[in-house]
């Protein structure tokens, strides 16, 4: 019987080996038969002498045997190899003019070549993209050993042509481009993985391994997106904060179709270097947001970043280096040196609902099903209530807030003082419908004693006046899946959230000329409240820790809710609000789930 | 002519009172030489006298007249005043912020977002080398806004006044300012979107707004320095400038918003000012 391989670990969460440079140079050593394809190789090359001739000085000489071999003789003016690529057999690939032989793979889309080879005796490669109509070249040069983790791929973009003999060098150049942002496709390679690939930035993707993972969450990875023509583009990415792996191809967009490389190492530290052929079907076009005549050519940052001070380099997120993760005596400590609840409004909150006082001078008794708890409450204030779990005597109070999202659901939250764990709840009670949603939120996982964990539990509402249903409860939902939405907290703090797998979301930080800039992703729920309004909670996993929980209401285009999150400053829960826009829809819902087998 | 303080004084009610003297008013521009000779000629006016008198009164005209500046000499003060104005925009532009310290007097005053930074190189260099000049290496430290860009914009209410002794002047300039402030986002380690953003060069909201300096000035060693710079930004300028700032800006300038001023005095904010505005 066949069954789906789900990993014991998703990406985020495995351990992957800090390999030396030494561990590295001895894999790759492996390389030298080349890059595997389970399609044929081109035989396009074969018995061709190329000399690319890039703007930037890097020049690569090549001769083509007829058995995926190739010579290569390389310079650069000022020596472009890659600098920190410390580590044994990691020389600079492009200081010096020495022929080097190095077996090779090439495939074909159309007009364009790609071809990929390591240089050997050292960490480096190049993944070489020929448009054979026009003679231009894009070269990516790629490396390992070139940050602090070895196995992470570094790559440097190169512009240029190839030289042909009595013709004079071409003036166009292959170029950055946002000609892909908002697009998303679902890949099916030659080796039979399956992926969704969504483009919503000009410096990151977010992908789901639909094969290798299982398909439940989506990661994301600095990326490029190179315009070659209206049709043809390069994407590469990066899957760096995890395995290290550079996946690259070309894309035909009316085709649908991609012939493209990877290399890195996976979980189990082997050197994945193949290359692939790939169909494609387009699963939809988001909104982007840059001036009309903004193609993407340069990346604008902010004026606040420094200039790139090392070859290769390029924003990446990196949580953890941010909010390093925290013992368990670390995070008590914290949480005793400071808690605050719902401090002055930060920017997250600058655009919050108003707060409500719609359960104030109520008692009332939330009880959720299949073992969840059964709490009691009575509001006497705007901002403070007081709980009991039902059979207890004494009451807790608590400081909360509460924001109505909707006409009779209320949304409110707050700490469960003296719980060992330092919970919270963040509820969504429908007293229309009789109907409540409770996400107890706790510190500690089994990775990190600072990350949020949390239980949602599905119950009814039981107070005086109102009989609630038997057998209906709010549920999950995957109505937002595919959906896309941005989210303007404050001036100067807006994002965009792709709700791209029903157990997962990413989300996307606007460059100054808005345009998709940085992005990352957490494990995330739906919860459909009623038609049009949904609880929403994600769990900033391996990063932060946050958990967030809010009530989209997608009519009023508006969300109310809090943060909770415990780190080296304390233990908060803060307010949260931000108005939305409709970005899109991709068509994603029909990849998910169990599959027929 | 206008006879008056320090125009900074009635705004903010605190502060030293400068130089009460008579002043002779320039307005900047094609009309700068027509004023300095109606100026100097409502200085000439005389009390009346009877004839008896008139011989000593005309000793005293003499000696007025000897000693009234000469009017090319109050035309120059007013071009170094000017200069000096364009010299403190330039290196604000530049982020030269140690020059910026030095067109100040050793005593000076900066009248800033609510608090008062006194001393040339206590208060106003604390304002501007370790506050506005940490914009750039911890800008997430500049909750409280420093200006960024400065675009001198002439308009009839700009005044400059010399003292009769040439030692003292106050004058008034109107300003475009574009100011930037860090994002709000107290606990932001918190929050990933702050993060992101400031990875990205981010985190900052930035605006223009109208400005308007009220300064007094004074000559030092011959040379004419500020002795106080009070900044505020002017209601009806932000009205007046706000479609220009928005040409300016394209589509990165931003409505301009409340400030966070200065609550604290340094040394308990270390970047603070040494008084707050009451």
């Amino acid at each position: 019987v066949l069954k789906i391989q789900y990993p014991k670990e998703q990406m985020h969460r495995i351990r992957y080996t800090k390999l030396s440079g030494q561990q590295i140079a001895a894999k790759l050593d492996a390389a030298r038969v080349g890059p595997t394809c389970a399609s044929p190789y081109s035989d396009a090359l074969a018995g061709q002498a190329l000399k690319i001739v890039c703007d930037d000085g890097l020049v690569l000489e090549y001769d083509f045997d007829r058995h995926n071999r190739l010579s290569l003789s390389q310079s650069s003016a000022g020596g472009s190899g890659p600098s920190g690529s410390g580590g044994a057999g990691s020389a600079s690939a492009a200081s010096g003019t020495a022929h080097t032989r190095a077996a090779y793979g090439a495939l074909t889309l159309g007009q364009i070549v790609l071809f990929s080879h390591l240089v050997p005796g050292t960490q480096n490669g190049y993944q070489v993209i020929i448009d054979r109509g026009n003679h231009l070249a894009t070269v990516f040069e790629v490396w390992f050993s070139g940050y602090t983790d070895n196995r992470e791929v570094q790559r440097e973009i190169h512009y240029g042509y190839v030289e042909t003999t009595g013709d004079a060098a071409p003036k166009a150049r292959h170029a950055l481009t946002n000609r892909l942002e908002g697009k998303g496709f679902h890949w099916t390679q030659d080796t039979g993985i399956e992926t969704l690939e969504i483009y919503p930035s000009v410096l990151y993707s977010t992908f789901v391994e639909l094969t290798r993972l299982g398909g439940e969450l989506c990661f994301c990875g600095p990326s490029d997106y190179v315009r070659l023509d209206d049709d043809l583009y390069v994407y590469s990415r990066v899957e760096a904060e995890f395995s290290g792996t550079l996946t690259l191809y070309v894309l035909a967009l009316n085709e649908g179709r991609q012939i493209g490389v990877r290399l890195g190492f996976n979980a189990s530290d082997a050197l994945e270097y193949y290359m692939f052929t790939g169909n494609g079907t387009s699963v939809g076009q988001l909104a982007f947001f840059e001036p009309f005549d903004d193609d993407g050519e340069k990346i604008v940052m902010g004026g606040n970043r420094p200039a790139a001070q090392r070859k290769g380099e390029r924003p990446v997120y990196r949580p953890l280096l941010t909010s390093p993760a925290m013992t368990h005596e670390q995070v008590e400590a914290a949480v005793a040196r400071k808690t605050v609840l719902f401090g002055p409004p930060t920017g997250m909150a600058a655009s919050q609902l108003p707060e409500s006082a719609f359960l104030v001078g109520k008692q009332f008794t939330l009880r959720y099903d299949d073992d969840g708890p059964a709490l009691q409450y009575r509001v006497d204030e705007p901002t403070q209530l007081r709980w009991r779990r039902e059979g207890e005597s004494a009451w807790h109070s608590e400081t909360y807030r509460a924001w109505e999202p909707a006409p009779g659901v209320i949304f409110f939250a707050h700490l469960l003082s003296g719980t060992a764990r330092h919970d919270c709840v963040a509820v969504a009670v429908d007293f229309g419908n009789g109907l409540t949603t409770c996400v107890h939120g706790m510190l500690g996982t089994p990775y990190m004693a600072n990350e949020a964990s949390r239980k949602t539990w599905f119950g009814i509402i039981d107070i005086e006046g109102l009989t609630p249903p038997q057998y209906l409860r709010h549920r999950f939902t995957d109505e937002l899946v595919g959906r896309t939405l941005t989210w303007h907290y404050a001036p100067g703090l807006t994002s965009m959230h792709v709700y791209t797998t029903p157990y997962s979301y990413s989300w996307i930080i606007f460059l100054p000329n808005d345009a998709g800039g940085l992005e990352w992703s957490g494990p995330a729920q739906y919860v459909k409240l009623r038609d049009d309004l949904y609880l929403f909670n994600w769990l900033e996993e391996a990063c932060n820790g946050t958990l967030g929980v809010l009530v989209i209401n997608t009519r009023l285009m508006h969300d109310c809710g809090i943060d909770y999150h415990c780190g080296q400053d304390g233990l908060r829960i803060g307010a949260v609000g931000a108005r939305a826009r409709n970005a899109g829809r991709f068509d994603l819902r029909r990849f998910y789930g169990p599959k027929q087998i | 002519m206008r006879r008056e303080t320090a125009a900074g004084t009635a705004r903010t009610g605190t502060g030293p009172q400068p130089h009460t003297l008579e002043r002779r008013s320039f307005l900047r521009g094609a009309g700068a030489a027509l004023s300095a000779s109606l100026a100097s000629a409502a200085m000439v006016a005389v009390p009346g006298s009877a004839d008896a008198a008139s011989a000593r009164a005309a000793g005293q005209i003499d000696a007025q007249r000897s000693s009234r500046p000469d009017r090319l000499a109050l035309l120059q003060d007013t071009q170094e005043i000017v200069t000096l104005h364009r010299r403190y925009g330039a290196a604000l532009n530049e982020e030269r912020y140690e020059d910026m310290v030095d067109l100040f007097a050793d005593e000076s005053q900066v009248y800033f977002n609510g608090g008062i930074f006194a001393g040339k190189r206590r208060g106003v260099r604390r304002l501007y080398v370790e506050h506005f000049g940490a914009r750039a290496s911890e800008p997430a430290l500049t909750l409280t806004p420093v200006h960024r860009l400065l675009l001198d914009v002439p308009d009839a209410r700009e005044i400059i006044e010399v003292s009769a002794d040439r030692r003292a002047a106050t004058a008034r300039f109107g300003c475009l300012m574009q100011v930037e402030a860090a994002l709000d986002l107290r606990g932001a380690r918190a929050c990933s979107l702050a993060e992101m953003a400031r990875q990205q060069g981010q985190g900052m909201v930035c605006w223009w707004e109208g400005g308007e300096f009220e300064n007094t000035y004074l000559r030092e060693a011959g040379v004419w320095k500020i002795q106080r710079l009070v900044y505020s930004a002017t209601a009806s300028g932000l009205a007046r400038v706000h479609a220009m700032a928005q040409a300016i800006a394209g589509r990165g300038g931003q409505r301009p918003r409340g400030m966070t001023a200065f609550s604290k005095v340094y040394p308990q904010e270390p970047r603070g000012p040494d008084a707050l505005i009451s």
